[in-house]
């Protein structure tokens, strides 16, 4: 499979996607836009969308900002959840967010940041500071990642988490230098252990006082340092500038956004990402273009991307709730999640999450269409503000088959097997008695096949 | 003689049917009812509530019109429409005709019978009330009826319910065997009835006026094993025995509790009463009654802005020293483990027997509405002050020691909050007239305007103020210093008959304004658990808003006589348009 990805052709695969016969713009394609740049769409919203061209409707998903009413909304949220004290709470109010949020590529985005800067309140434990970070992924979702990378550098919940908010002269720490090499900018391979030790003394003074960043003058190293072959008295900022105008960083970053939103395996070849990174690098590092590259590209609504990536907890939770007009109870919401290894604010570990393939086994299978069940028969769960059938009233949906294939359309990523849509519709029509038992049945039904955990 | 003899006939069938008629619901039911209930005059009661200001006000309000605009709403309408139809007349109008003689129900423990007796004055609503629930209940499941017949009264069955009209009686029971005894008690008058259960008949024939009335036989449901807890007399946390401990006790062996509910104009009360002898508190539950019975609640003058009052009668001492008797092992051991702790923090003192011990039984608790009016930091949620106070059995002695143990425990607060970024107690110890008081104020510190919070920190200034024998610990230095200043009415030397053990008011707008203080973050919190948007979020804790204004307040009294425990809670309605 790698080697027929390998002979793929640049060109072809970055130039915009035109709709054609074999490849047409449709439902599925506009879902799979909406499931990618966000966390899917309701049925007006993909209706509105086929009637569209698709690069009009992706510029108009890369730009779409939240209004001003919400964020205060989001504002006063916050405000309320930081008045608790509990970081537990944080991921309550995001999950509310990305359920309500009217620009989801950024949030999107900002989950892709909270993965790739991978910080957990279970260490940091201060919500406020855990709250401060997540609105520094926001503020620079799509925007640039060298000014994104100096500002994390500075973050205490990022210092905190890797201990390195007391970083002395004498005992450098290179936890930070380390993760700043490894995981956030270059990948193994692109730098040598003298260069985590000289970057480390850049670092020394940084410190957290206070739940705040402060650089202590008399604990910095002011002699030269020597990384990747040059040389100065260079501070924490030079340290940074240096890691990212490293060769390796657009590559790096590239083929990252690239498993995010293209396909989880088998990874680009570097015929591939070379064209994205040296773009991304013309770019001076700012993010947005090379997401707009991608999400427009031929790559993109291939056969290469369609269903080609398994949906995270957050993914397969959100998007239901969106592409059913649904709400929940924000905090069960967080602790069912959990049970499925994904609670927001607290990633396993400084690698955040795995992802693909890590997501799915038998137990966790079986836990995502029992997770699907329990926010179905929620009593706060509503869809299009009543119970589940008022979803198929509001679109004029009635009987087995129509609201199967709707569900199958709204819900499912690739083709399910006739025989599959066969066994729905009896099931629906076994339990029609029981209009609402009939749908619940129908969805938990759906939420069992393995092409529901494809995004 | 033919025709004497028919009018014979006649004499003794009127005869007859005339003393059935006259019988009384509790003539017909069961002796070991283990409860019964009465609603004496329905009709007064549904007048009350259809012409009530407050359905007038909650009417008018826009939350309820906006609720009136819904599909829900407009179904119900419908419904009631359809009902309305069959009978020929409002369905006010008829509820209040159907039930002109009361409602009355009973629960027999022996068959788990529930008997619902509706005594109408209106043969003909009655009649039609009778056809309309039969043609509804068929037109849902024409099969789900069966008729059969008890001396000649017709009963309808659906699944459990069985419906028969006797006379001006209708009747709705889940098992034949006490319907049945009710239409053989109806007809042939009844020696096992409520009327011959004589403590019963005391506690019938002193009842209150009310407009609702209950009876519930305790001996019988502690004889039966059932609801064993109730009866255990134990209390499993301490928060509990405080509550309502004593009642515990009493309920191991009043034989009876009456409930009486009270539906005025501008009142909503209810009292319950249980029968109670001083010999039946025992030694560990003294702290609830006191050593003669008659501990009483303290009494003090009014503050401003306050939410709740609470005055009681509790012997703190007393309950900590005999912990053993009254709590379950593991409650146990965790007093033990806070008396080690607390007695570090009182210098190597007991705690139970000296330190609570020095303290006075009779308690006041105020919660007032905080003004942060020309405060440096607002928190962001805003929570009011509460305070407790209580008189020292040896002021002079008590007062250096708690001043230094309080100091003690701020240091250790600061020394806390240090560990965690919070902010730092500053403490002040000083002398305001007679009041002599230490106080700890959070020091103001930068917060941070890109942090959406204000730390809860900022509605605390813990207090302790002293004012000759009376002890005041404050969570704000200004109640503290209000509260110091209260004069205490002094208890009578003479103990009268009856006592108020406890007593608490709440005032609702009071309550009110603290809610409204901290509106966004109940909208916010409503948004987060309900999945509500912000609109929808608002729309609900309007309703909320909108039944507070409903209540001026909320009074709860608990009365301690020679022979009875009266408890009693009242609500002040909201009358004005």
């Amino acid at each position: 499979m790698s080697q027929e990805l390998a002979a793929i052709s640049p060109e072809w695969a970055w130039q915009p996607y035109e709709p054609s016969a074999e490849q047409p713009w449709n439902v599925r394609r506009a879902a799979h836009v909406f499931r990618r740049a966000g966390f899917a769409a309701n049925w007006d919203t993909l209706q509105a969308a086929v009637k569209r061209d698709p690069h009009e409707l992706i510029k108009e998903v890369i730009a779409e900002r939240e209004t001003a009413e919400f964020q205060q909304d989001m504002s006063d949220l916050a405000s309320t959840v930081l008045a608790g004290g509990d970081p537990r709470s944080l991921s309550h109010w995001w999950l509310y967010r990305l359920q309500h949020t009217t620009s989801p590529l950024v949030e999107k985005m900002t989950l892709f940041w909270h993965g790739h800067f991978a910080t957990s309140a279970a260490k940091v434990t201060n919500a406020n500071i855990m709250y401060r970070q997540n609105r520094l992924f926001r503020s620079h979702a799509l925007g640039d990642f060298r000014k994104m990378t100096q500002a994390i550098a500075r973050d205490p919940a990022m210092l905190i988490y890797l201990d390195s908010d007391s970083n002395r002269k004498s005992h450098p720490n290179e936890n930070f230098a380390r993760e700043l090499m490894e995981l956030f900018c270059l990948g193994e391979g692109n730098y040598t252990e003298q260069d985590i030790r000289q970057l480390a003394r850049c670092f020394t003074g940084w410190e957290v006082r206070n739940d705040k960043f402060r650089f202590n003058r008399f604990q910095h190293d002011k002699d030269d340092k020597s990384i990747f072959g040059e040389s100065g008295k260079f501070t924490g900022e030079n340290g940074v500038d240096l890691v990212v105008s490293h060769p390796a960083a657009p590559r790096f970053l590239v083929t990252k956004l690239a498993r995010y939103f293209l396909l989880d395996e088998p990874a680009l070849p570097a015929t591939l990402i070379e064209p994205l990174a040296k773009e991304l690098r013309d770019n001076e590092m700012v993010v947005g273009p090379t997401v707009a590259r991608m999400l427009s590209s031929n790559l993109f609504h291939s056969s290469w991307s369609l269903g080609r990536k398994i949906r995270s907890p957050v993914e397969l939770a959100v998007g239901l709730l969106r592409g059913l007009d649904g709400t929940t109870n924000a905090e069960v919401l967080a602790n069912d999640l959990e049970n499925l290894d994904q609670r927001l604010f607290f990633p396993p570990n400084v690698k955040g999450w795995d992802g693909g393939r890590t997501w799915i086994n038998s137990a966790t299978l079986l836990g995502r269409a029992n997770f699907v069940r329990r926010l179905l028969d929620n009593d706060k769960t509503r869809f299009a503000k009543g119970k589940l059938p008022a979803i198929f009233e509001k679109h004029g949906i009635e009987g087995g088959e129509d609201r199967v294939n709707w569900l199958l359309d709204v819900l499912i990523a690739v083709e399910v097997p006739n025989s599959v849509r066969t066994r729905l519709i009896q099931l629906y029509r076994k339990s029609a008695g029981n209009d609402e038992v009939a749908c619940r049945n129908i969805v938990h039904t759906l939420s069992t096949l393995p092409e529901f955990q494809l995004s | 003689m033919r025709h004497a003899l028919t009018a014979l006939c006649l004499l003794v069938l009127t005869c007859q049917w005339s003393f059935a008629e006259e019988r009384k619901a509790h003539e017909l039911l069961p002796k070991d009812s283990l409860v019964y209930l009465e609603i004496s005059k329905p009709s007064e009661l549904i007048d009350l509530v259809v012409n009530h200001p407050l359905r007038a006000k909650i009417e008018a309000s826009p939350v309820v019109a906006a609720a009136k605009e819904g599909k829900e709403y407009q179904q119900l309408l419908a419904g009631i429409g359809l009902v309305e139809g069959h009978l020929g007349t409002d369905l006010v109008t008829a509820i209040s005709k159907l039930s002109g003689g009361g409602i009355y129900a009973a629960f027999q423990p022996s068959t788990e019978g529930v008997v619902i007796l509706i005594h109408s004055d209106d043969a003909e609503i009655l009649e039609k009330t009778r056809s309309t629930v039969l043609g509804l209940a068929k037109l849902a499941d024409p099969e789900s009826i069966r008729t059969t017949k008890y001396r000649d009264v017709k009963v309808y069955t659906r699944e459990e319910l069985k419906i028969a009209v006797m006379d001006s009686w209708l009747i709705l029971t889940n098992k034949s065997e006490i319907g049945k005894s009710v239409v053989d008690a109806y007809r042939d008058g009844n020696s096992e009835s409520l009327e011959q259960n004589e403590n019963f008949q005391a506690v019938y024939t002193a009842r209150p006026q009310c407009s609702a009335w209950a009876y519930f036989d305790l001996a019988t449901l502690r004889d039966s094993g059932e609801a064993a807890d109730l009866f255990s007399g134990k209390s499993e946390n301490p928060g509990v025995e405080i509550l309502v401990g004593g009642l515990l006790e009493n309920f191991q062996h009043a034989g009876h509790v009456s409930l009486a509910v009270s539906l005025k104009q501008e009142r909503f009360a209810i009292q319950l009463e249980l029968p109670h002898k001083n010999d039946w508190v025992s030694e560990p539950r003294k702290h609830f009654f006191g050593e003669d019975g008659k501990g009483t609640a303290p009494t003090y003058g009014k503050a401003e802005n306050v939410i709740l009052s609470l005055s009681s009668y509790r012997d703190f001492s007393r309950m900590w020293l005999h912990a053993d008797d009254l709590f379950d092992e593991a409650t146990v051991d965790e007093l033990a483990a806070a008396e080690s702790n607390l007695s570090t923090l009182f210098s190597g003192k007991d705690f139970g027997e000296e330190i609570l011990g020095a303290i006075h039984p009779e308690v006041q608790l105020l919660v007032t509405q905080q003004s942060f009016e020309g405060s440096e930091i607002v928190p962001t949620i805003k929570l009011p002050s509460f305070a407790l106070a209580a008189k020292l059995r040896d002021a002079e002695k008590m007062k250096p020691e708690l001043r230094r143990t309080f100091q003690s425990l701020i240091g250790f607060l600061n020394v806390i909050g240090a560990q965690e970024g919070n902010p730092q107690f500053d403490i002040e110890a000083t002398k305001s007239g007679k009041i002599q008081f230490v106080a700890a104020e959070y020091l103001a510190q930068d917060i941070d305007e890109d942090d959406n919070n204000v730390p809860i920190h900022y509605n605390f200034s813990p207090t302790v103020a002293f004012v000759d024998d009376t002890f005041v610990l404050s969570s704000t230095k200004s109640l503290a210093l209000e509260m110091a200043k209260l004069p205490v009415k002094k208890t009578p030397q003479n103990r009268p008959k009856n006592v108020t053990n406890t007593a608490a008011k709440l005032d609702v707008a009071e309550l009110a304004k603290v809610l409204n203080d901290n509106k966004r973050h109940l909208v916010a919190q409503n948004m987060l658990e309900d999945g509500n948007t912000r609109e929808e979020a608002e729309n609900q804790i309007g309703i909320l808003f909108e039944i507070l204004k409903a209540f001026e307040d909320l009074q709860f009294q608990f009365d301690v006589a020679d022979d009875v425990l009266k408890l009693k809670l009242a609500t002040k309605l909201q009358t004005t348009q």
